[in-house]
């Protein structure tokens, strides 16, 4: 019922005591105003004002100044001053006055939608995706780690029957450039009757080349390449003795040298680096 | 939909009704009936036989100054203000004699969309009040001299009315809100159109408006009996019929327009201030909870005993020396729209303190359309019900609520109807009606006064809203 009270500019009893009074709101009846506006409705007000302003100039004072526009009853109200047309700003479905400003809201708005659509929606899915790499990449290896992730060795500089030690994640890798005889020996070793049956053709995928990473199975010492009772590899620690393939054959240790992941690529073996 | 009403637990949505609801429901619904009946004509007639001594009888009229153009605003008002300088039957002496002699009270208003006459009466005199009222407005006199006369009791009244702050302020919130419809036009109207209506343009007016389908004849108290003021209705009004010597009226559109209207003058005691968007109608599923809304929102001024220790969470910041003199929450509905906002009073001598006034309401808003908890709805229905019933147990009051709901709606709901909407609300439903038509739409503000510190649209638009899931 609020439009009731409160547009209703006319509350009017004829007898009887109306049952409603209009009550301003309390504080704006009870508020002074310090500045007391001066009413310029009447004659007399208007030629006070003018009065008033006319002496306060410097070289005024005492002129007997008339005020203009006062000699015939002004009746200027707010409510005269006529709302602007703002049809011509208006988008063409809002130009009918008839139709709710919701029913042609969806027209008017798609565009503008369509466009932050894309722009925040790619900003936020780009932004997904930095949030989650962020997560991931904290719970994976660190970038020291990662440089080391795969190593190049050049074949050209391991002649053939010599061994050369490279780092690969901290640890030390061996590589072998197998001679004829070395193959051959190796190939021919009797699988059973080894501690940790493995063919020699599982552990290279070239014959001229066997990678192997040097810690020993035992306890995790350095071998040394090129010694032992079969001229492959010997723990000095506790004296294991592998062969040129890496195999376990003498001493404590429970396994095989173990083989990283390495291709060939030209005259490089790639360590670190599977086979697609 | 924000994420806390998402995951907010379902079951306490609908804590389980007990049984003083369904008590509650049975005696609303023993209550006295309201009848309806329509004449032939369309005139429609209700009536709620309560038994009191004293009975309200009105005739409401779908009329007003959306109805009117610029030419003839205000001419609603002026037919309402002339209709009580005496008929064809009774000169204005007589009429307030008979009156005075029944110890009868006649009162009448006119709005945007209609025009209410009512008297309070004692029950024993329904005949004679409707006598008196029917002879009012099918024969007024509408003579000259009482034209001119009133015409300068209304030009009077415009200056008037420019003292009075709040209604000046909401006038130009319903000018630029509804900019270009029949909304925004002044139910008082303008100097110009006052001064140049014409007797015949008043006469053309009524016999325009004042048809049957747009009356409603609304009775409550004792001896409103339904079969009688039927009876009475088709005697006085049952006559009248619905061809337009001129031509029907249109409520000349509803369009809602997102804008801003600042009156600065300084010269005026503080700032006054309205920010509103769209409402909805009175018919409207939304309504409800809108009102509810509102009415929680509800009002402060200086002279409430309550300041930093108000029950209100947003009354306690904003009396946090911002100048505020006072602020209400008001939801205005109309037949097909509404205006929903808040107004305020603030002495506007900082750019800062009006934002911040601005930017708290507007944050409570945001609170009702996101993040309404199951308790608080409780208190807000209860709040909304304790006004609702006690503005319907006057007499008046429920033959106005009556009348508004049959000349808004066409048909009528009873107070038990009511009573199970309300009860039906939950923090969800409430907060969805916020969202379609508060959180994030575009505004309407108006400033009057000391407004130098008011701040723009868009400052008040952004704040619509807010960043959430």
């Amino acid at each position: 019922m609020g439009s009731l009270t409160r547009s209703a500019a006319s509350v009017k009893t004829v007898v009887g005591r109306s049952s409603k009074a209009i009550a301003p709101l309390s504080i704006t009846s009870s508020l002074g105003s310090p500045d007391a506006a001066i009413d310029h409705k009447t004659i007399d007000s208007l030629q006070l004002a003018t009065e008033k302003a006319s002496r306060t100039g410097l070289f005024v004072s005492g002129l007997a100044v008339k005020g203009v526009n006062v000699t015939s009853r002004r009746h200027a109200s707010t409510y005269d001053v006529p709302y602007p047309n703002f049809d011509e700003c208006r988008r063409k479905s809002t130009l009918d006055a008839k139709v709710a400003s919701r029913d042609t809201e969806p027209e008017r708005v798609a565009f503008t939608r369509a466009v932050k659509g894309v722009a925040f929606g790619s900003f936020g899915l780009w932004g997904a995706k930095e949030g989650v790499q962020l997560l991931l990449y904290s719970k994976s290896m660190s970038m020291a780690t990662r440089a080391l992730a795969a190593i190049e060795i050049s074949m050209n500089d391991i002649p053939e029957g010599t061994t050369k030690t490279y780092e690969w994640r901290t640890r030390p890798v061996f590589v072998r450039h197998r001679t004829k005889a070395e193959i051959d020996r190796e190939k021919a070793v009797v699988v059973s009757e080894l501690r940790d049956p493995e063919h020699d053709d599982v552990r290279v995928k070239r014959d001229e080349w066997s990678v192997v990473i040097g810690v020993c199975t035992h306890l995790g010492c350095a071998p040394i390449a090129g010694a032992g009772e079969y001229s492959g590899y010997y723990c000095p620690c506790h004296g294991s003795h592998y062969d040129a393939s890496g195999r376990i054959r003498k001493g404590p240790a429970p396994r095989n040298l173990d083989v990283p992941p390495y291709v060939f690529k030209g005259d490089t073996i790639v360590v670190g680096e599977e086979e697609k | 939909m924000s994420l806390r009403q998402l995951v907010r637990p379902i079951a306490t949505l609908q804590s389980s009704r007990s049984a003083s609801a369904a008590a509650t429901k049975q005696i609303l619904e023993s209550a006295p009936a309201a009848h309806v009946t329509s004449l032939k004509n369309g005139f429609r007639v209700v009536s709620e036989d309560n038994g009191k001594p004293t009975v309200t009888i009105g005739i409401f009229v779908e009329n007003g100054s959306r109805f009117e153009t610029q030419q003839n605003s205000g001419v609603s008002s002026f037919l309402e203000h002339l209709l009580y300088k005496g008929t064809n039957k009774r000169t204005q002496q007589q009429l307030e004699t008979e009156l005075a002699g029944l110890g009868a009270s006649l009162s009448s208003e006119t709005g945007r969309d209609h025009t209410a006459y009512y008297v309070q009466a004692a029950s024993k005199d329904v005949e004679k009040v409707v006598d008196i009222v029917a002879d009012i407005l099918r024969n007024p006199k509408l003579d000259a001299a009482a034209v001119e006369k009133e015409r300068q009791v209304l030009l009077n009244k415009l200056d008037e009315l420019e003292g009075n702050y709040q209604n000046l302020t909401f006038d130009m919130l319903h000018t630029t809100a509804f900019q270009g419809t029949g909304l925004a036009h002044y139910p008082h109207g303008t100097t110009k159109s006052i001064q140049e209506i014409t007797a015949d343009q008043i006469r053309q007016w009524q016999a325009d408006n004042y048809r049957p389908v747009r009356m409603v004849l609304s009775a409550v108290g004792g001896g409103a009996e339904h079969g009688k003021l039927v009876g009475l209705a088709e005697k006085y009004f049952g006559d009248l019929s619905n061809e337009y010597p001129g031509k029907v009226p249109s409520d000349l559109g509803i369009r809602f327009t997102g804008s801003e209207f600042r009156f600065r003058n300084d010269k005026f005691p503080a700032m006054f201030a309205a920010i509103a968007v769209e409402g909805v109608g009175y018919g409207h599923a939304d309504a409800l909870p809108l009102a509810v809304v509102a009415n929680g929102i509800g009002q402060w001024d200086a002279t409430h005993g309550s300041s930093h220790n108000a029950p209100k969470r947003h009354v306690q910041r904003l009396v946090e020396g911002y100048g505020l003199h006072g602020f209400e929450q008001f939801n205005i509905n109309y037949k097909n729209t509404g205006l929903w906002g808040v107004y305020f009073v603030a002495d506007g001598k900082d750019f800062e303190n009006v934002t911040n006034i601005h930017s708290i309401i507007q944050k409570e808003w945001k609170h009702m359309a996101c993040a309404l908890e199951a308790q608080e709805v409780e208190g807000l229905i209860n709040q909304y019900r304790n006004r609702f019933f006690s503005k319907v147990e006057s007499n008046t009051g429920k033959a106005k609520f009556n009348a508004k709901e049959l000349l808004y709606t066409g048909h009528l709901r009873s107070l038990a109807d009511v009573e199970e909407q309300l009860s039906n609300l939950s923090a969800n439903s409430i907060g969805q009606a916020m969202n379609r038509h508060i959180y994030d739409r575009d505004i309407a503000t108006a400033g009057v006064g000391r407004t130098e510190g008011f701040p723009e649209y868009s400052y008040i638009r952004q704040r619509m809203w807010w960043w959430r899931l």
